[in-house]
């Protein structure tokens, strides 16, 4: 907490400054840490796979690797959509398990400070909160910081092992 | 209580020491058969020996004593001072047990606990000659103790060891344990000695580095001419020393030669050996019976008695001459111990060398350039030779398996006074490593289950006009890319009628479906869970869940597993197992614009058919091909979202597939062909989605799920009725 209150100005090492990779989902701006992407790749064919939770979306070839890709709109509590040109899949490392989620579009690389971020105001509803890390407001546009950690929360895993 | 010793060394006793004690039991089951066999009682014992060795060395004193103990017994086997008896036979098992258990705990990094001092003492009464002399008694006392003072044990029993193996190999560990123990034992005789040429001895020996130098081999080859020297000089005094003079003898020629030379050498190896290979029987001990319990050490050079560092010179002066000359010896090492990880790793890029290759093979097809064929086709040989050939380094003959069996047969056979021969056919056959370990529960439980309830015990036998002694055969073969398994015995066999009964009693048929079963299908009741046709529950068997568990094992292997039985004649259960666990053969389909994967294992026929033919049973529609109704599915329902497929089809493709005995068609929308796949792992979000196996990319580059049938009718089956 202290840090989030932490003037802005101290640049020192206690102040340490982030990457955040961004992209966009419906009219938001969402951001997750660099050192959780692997790689960004362009919309392939999904292979659904049938049975699986709703939110997997299903499978892709990644290289003669499968890889399960992550419906992130549903999981936000977002409409569908069709993917479109700019629909991109980033394959991200969660607890060293590889899986690649569907966003609308990726934009850039921001350098964020720890001071710079804030803790989540009580938007969205109830479940989405569960995956926000924090907030940040850079030139007048909120980005929000997922936790990607809690994207499959302890419920979700618990259904998984379930199965 | 753990203890610290080097990684790499334990490691390398553990892989060493664990395929010494397979063998061990097999061999020790054999001797059964050939209690006289020689080659056999001495395998055994440098078995022992060897085990022993590399347990001296990471100081595994528990397990020194009992492999100690057990050499003994062999020593004495050998030396034709005692016959093969079942209840020697009983406590050698059990010593054998004891050593194992040991060895599981080193392996999970615990130091064992000392061994039953009871089995000992047995194993200590079974080592002493069969003819008992007056002294026996504190002989069997000597020899007891000499088990229990480990180190002084140790000291001991290693240089005999190193000279001993002399015959067999000497293994670098067991080189190293042996300076160790020298250097151990240098230490504690070198107080003693009054020679003057002791010391020179003592002090390389008690050296602390591991290796000897040159200066220091040189100082005791002095030294063992010296004492060859000296001893010739005291031995004449000294009645006790008899068997000594052979020794000092041998060495007294070449005293005055700066040389031993090789006649030299090998008469005081011979020497040596003679004297080692009765470390136990301390006979001529007596009368130094004062000499402490470093008695063994003592005995093996009698000048010893006076001068212990000679004896330790010598043996260490031979030992270390016997090393190089094994090293030397041209039986190179053909073999590597490689990392199955590594394996592993080459044979998922081969996978994907394969897929590659099945993509090319798809283009090559398109294009009508002849020479881009000829090197497609070229591609696909190699390939498929590099795949063999990777998939051959993985293979174990499936005797690793099979090995244990004879010791199962018999303990068995014991217990339940049971006569009963065990035949093994086909030892050879060779599988993938993964799968040999895969099957060797199933194969353990199936074996037992044939001798306990199979066979019946030798009055009965003899009752039906049988011959008393029971067969249990154990067969493997190749049969194209499958591994056929069968266990089959001349027991009993199995009365279908009894089967129908139980799985009514049990509720899991009603009377009607019961009668309904042909005998194969009643048969194959016996893989339900909770069906046991003994009604008394032993620790053998009976409780009815062990079929159940073999049948969801060899199902996990894509195998499958099959019963035939006659009453009164015998019972046959035979396994169909995949050669490689890797790659799979499939048949895929497409369903909607998706492609799936059918393990070809399950997969019967396939046809074309006219669905408006099928008929409703029950709710279940159902279709009847050459008079036998088969239950029909539309895979497509289950498995696309949203999809419905029309009834009326003409040309529908049918795929008939089998989960044990039961047939079932699915219903596919195309059919593609047989591929091999390279089962992939669906994520850990994924992993235990129901009817699913994995996934493969298929020659095109796209995802492929691979079905598992039994899965997949389990899961949808049901919940669409």
């Amino acid at each position: 907490m202290a840090n989030v209150v932490q003037a802005k100005n101290s640049a020192g090492s206690d102040d340490p400054i982030l990457q955040y990779v961004t992209f966009r989902l419906a009219d938001e701006t969402y951001g997750i840490n660099v050192m959780q992407v692997q790689e960004v790749l362009r919309y392939t064919e999904i292979a659904p796979v049938p049975g699986a939770p709703s939110y997997v979306l299903g499978i892709i070839n990644l290289r003669g690797n499968v890889v399960t890709v992550i419906d992130t709109r549903q999981r936000f509590g977002l409409m569908t959509s069709e993917p479109t040109d700019s629909t991109r899949i980033v394959i991200i490392e969660v607890d060293q398990q590889v899986v690649g989620i569907m966003v609308d579009s990726v934009s850039e690389v921001v350098y964020l400070r720890q001071s710079e971020i804030e803790t989540t105001p009580n938007v969205g509803n109830e479940e989405s909160a569960k995956f926000i890390q924090g907030v940040c407001n850079k030139n007048n546009q909120l980005l929000i910081l997922v936790e990607l950690n809690k994207l499959m929360s302890d419920e979700e895993w618990a259904e998984v092992a379930a199965l | 209580m753990s203890f610290e010793v080097d990684q790499d060394i334990l490691q390398d006793f553990l892989i060493e020491a664990g395929e010494i004690l397979e063998l061990l039991s097999e061999q020790l089951v054999d001797l059964e058969q050939s209690p006289d066999d020689p080659d056999l009682l001495n395998a055994i014992f440098r078995g022992f020996h060897t085990v022993k060795g590399g347990a001296g060395f990471l100081q595994l004193s528990p397990l020194v004593d009992c492999c100690h103990v057990a050499e003994n017994v062999f020593d004495t086997l050998r030396k034709h001072q005692r016959t093969v008896t079942p209840e020697l036979m009983d406590t050698v098992l059990s010593a054998l047990d004891t050593v194992n258990e040991m060895f599981e705990e080193v392996r999970s990094g615990q130091m064992p606990d000392n061994a039953d001092p009871e089995l000992i003492s047995q194993l200590g009464f079974f080592a002493q000659p069969e003819a008992a002399e007056p002294v026996a008694e504190p002989e069997v006392a000597v020899a007891q103790e000499t088990a229990v003072t480990a180190t002084a044990q140790e000291a001991a029993a290693a240089p005999a060891s190193a000279v001993q193996d002399a015959e067999g190999d000497i293994t670098d560990a067991e080189f190293e344990s042996l300076l160790d123990a020298l250097h151990g034992g240098g230490s504690p005789t070198a107080p003693q000695p009054p020679v003057v040429s002791a010391p020179v001895a003592s002090n390389p020996a008690a050296s602390n580095s591991d290796e000897i130098t040159e200066d220091e081999f040189e100082a005791l080859l002095d030294q063992l001419h010296g004492s060859g020297k000296s001893p010739t000089a005291v031995s004449p005094p000294d009645p006790t020393v008899v068997p000594g003079s052979a020794v000092s003898g041998s060495a007294v020629p070449g005293g005055d030669s700066d040389l031993i030379t090789d006649d030299e050498f090998e008469a005081l190896l011979d020497e040596l050996h003679g004297k080692n290979g009765s470390p136990v029987a301390p006979s001529q001990n007596e009368a130094e019976s004062n000499a402490a319990p470093v008695a063994p050490a003592a005995p093996v050079t009698p000048v010893a008695v006076a001068k212990p560092p000679a004896a330790v010179a010598q043996a260490s002066a031979a030992q270390k001459k016997v090393a190089p000359k094994k090293e030397a010896a041209p039986v190179a090492e053909t073999t590597v111990r490689v990392d199955t990880s590594r394996l592993d790793d080459i044979m998922n890029m081969v996978g994907e060398l394969v897929l590659v290759r099945n993509r090319l093979v798809r283009l090559g097809g398109q294009s009508s350039d002849s020479e881009v064929a000829k090197a497609v086709s070229n591609l696909d040989v190699v390939t498929a030779d590099l795949q063999t050939s990777v998939m051959k380094t993985r293979m174990q003959p499936i005797k690793k398996v099979f090995g244990r069996f004879p010791r199962v047969v018999r303990d068995l056979s014991r217990k339940l006074k049971k006569e009963i021969s065990l035949r093994l056919v086909g030892e050879d056959t060779d599988l993938d490593k993964n799968l040999v370990e895969a099957l060797a529960d199933p194969l353990v439980h199936l074996v037992r289950n044939a001798v306990d309830h199979g066979i019946e015990g030798p009055e009965d036998r003899e009752r039906k006009g049988k011959p008393r002694v029971g067969e249990v055969l154990l067969s493997a073969e190749q049969e194209g890319d499958h591994i056929l398994l069968t266990i089959s015995d001349d027991g009993a066999g199995m009365n279908p009628v009894v089967l129908r009964n139980k799985a009514v009693e049990k509720g899991q048929l009603d009377q009607d479906a019961a009668d309904r079963l042909t005998d194969q299908e009643a048969f194959n009741l016996i893989f339900a869970a909770g069906l046991s046709t003994k009604d008394e529950i032993s620790d053998v068997s009976g409780r009815g869940v062990g079929m159940d568990v073999v049948k969801t094992k060899i199902s996990q292997l894509n195998g499958t597993i099959n019963v035939w039985s006659e009453e009164g004649k015998g019972s046959k259960i035979i396994i169909k197992v995949p050669l490689t666990l890797a790659i799979m053969p499939t048949l895929m389909v497409m369903l909607g614009q998706q492609t799936f994967a059918l393990p070809l294992v399950n997969v019967n026929e396939i046809f074309q058919l006219d669905i408006s033919r099928a008929n409703i049973v029950d709710g279940q529609e159902v279709l009847v091909i050459r008079e036998k109704t088969l239950p029909l599915f539309y895979l497509k329902e289950w498995l696309v979202k949203g999809s419905d497929v029309s009834r009326d089809l003409k040309n529908a493709h049918v795929v008939v597939v089998s989960v044990g005995t039961q047939k079932v068609g699915f219903v596919v929308d195309q059919l593609i062909g047989q591929e091999e796949v390279v089962i992939k792992p669906l994520g850990d979000m994924l992993h235990g989605t129901p009817g699913m196996a994995g996934a493969t990319i298929t020659g095109d580059g796209r995802i492929a799920l691979i079905l598992d049938i039994p899965g997949i009718l389990k899961h949808y089956a049901r919940s669409s009725r």
